[in-house]
């Protein structure tokens, strides 16, 4: 099971648009059930890092990060999303 | 799915057209008093949109062309609305996601949200809209503001 932090400036916007959206990659490479999504401000995610997988952050990676960073704007614009895709379907394989 | 916007507070009385501003500072304040005149924001959501926006910036390089998507806290907000400006000449925002990154801001949507997680469906269309071929274009396009209203409805209407 991965924990998956997903985050943005308030924590409900731009992180609630993009989450079915990885909700999607991930069950569709196989991960149905194997994740569990949560969603904070940007502002809490250093703190709460250290028991997260990985963060994807429609932000700039906060400082004092405990854990990899993805990053999350191109699941809100279609451009560029292959780096982002990719990098996520590795940190599930660790 | 037209029922995607039945829970948002939306029509041509909050499309601004023509838009001119020389800052997004100025835009943003533009677009907000629209939303604050029609009671749909309070008096807060101004300053807040323009705090908010200087520390988590929302322009977005789509395919076609900038847009940005300005938004704050449900605190600030009546009614849950969106408001959507064409800018006369595209403005300058930051791209989110990064520290100075310019765009060239062509559409500004201005989100007046107060239960994003029951608007999840809505804000996955309007980004799936931002994902697609014309549809940002077309609506940059639009001559009138019943244009624009009508437009931005047809977003949500094939899915």
């Amino acid at each position: 099971m991965k924990n998956i932090l997903l985050a943005c400036g308030s924590g409900i916007c731009t992180s609630t648009a993009v989450r079915g959206k990885i909700e999607k990659i991930l069950d569709e490479s196989g991960y149905a059930g194997k994740y569990k999504i949560n969603q904070c401000k940007v502002g809490e995610a250093a703190a709460m890092s250290v028991n997260y997988d990985f963060l994807i952050a429609t932000t700039m990676a906060p400082q004092n990060l405990k854990c990899p960073f993805v990053p999350g704007v191109c699941f809100l614009t279609g451009v560029n999303t292959q780096a982002s895709i990719d990098a996520i379907l590795d940190l599930m394989k660790q | 799915m037209s029922n995607l916007l039945n829970d948002m507070y939306f029509d041509e009385s909050l499309v601004v057209l023509d838009l001119e501003a020389k800052k997004s500072e100025e835009a943003l304040t533009k677009l907000a008093s629209v939303l604050q005149e029609k009671g749909v924001a309070k008096d807060s959501f101004t300053p807040a949109i323009l705090k908010r926006e200087k520390e988590y910036p929302t322009g977005l390089m789509c395919e076609e062309l900038a847009v940005a998507i300005p938004h704050t806290d449900a605190e600030h907000v009546n009614k849950q609305a969106i408001a959507i400006a064409i800018l006369k000449e595209p403005v300058q925002f930051v791209q989110m996601g990064t520290e100075s990154d310019m765009v060239d801001v062509k559409v500004m949507f201005m989100l007046a949200i107060k239960e994003p997680h029951k608007q999840m469906d809505f804000l996955q269309a309007l980004m799936f809209a931002f994902m697609s071929k014309d549809k940002l274009s077309t609506l940059a396009k639009c001559k009138t503001t019943q244009e624009v209203a009508e437009c931005f409805k047809g977003f949500f209407e094939e899915l």
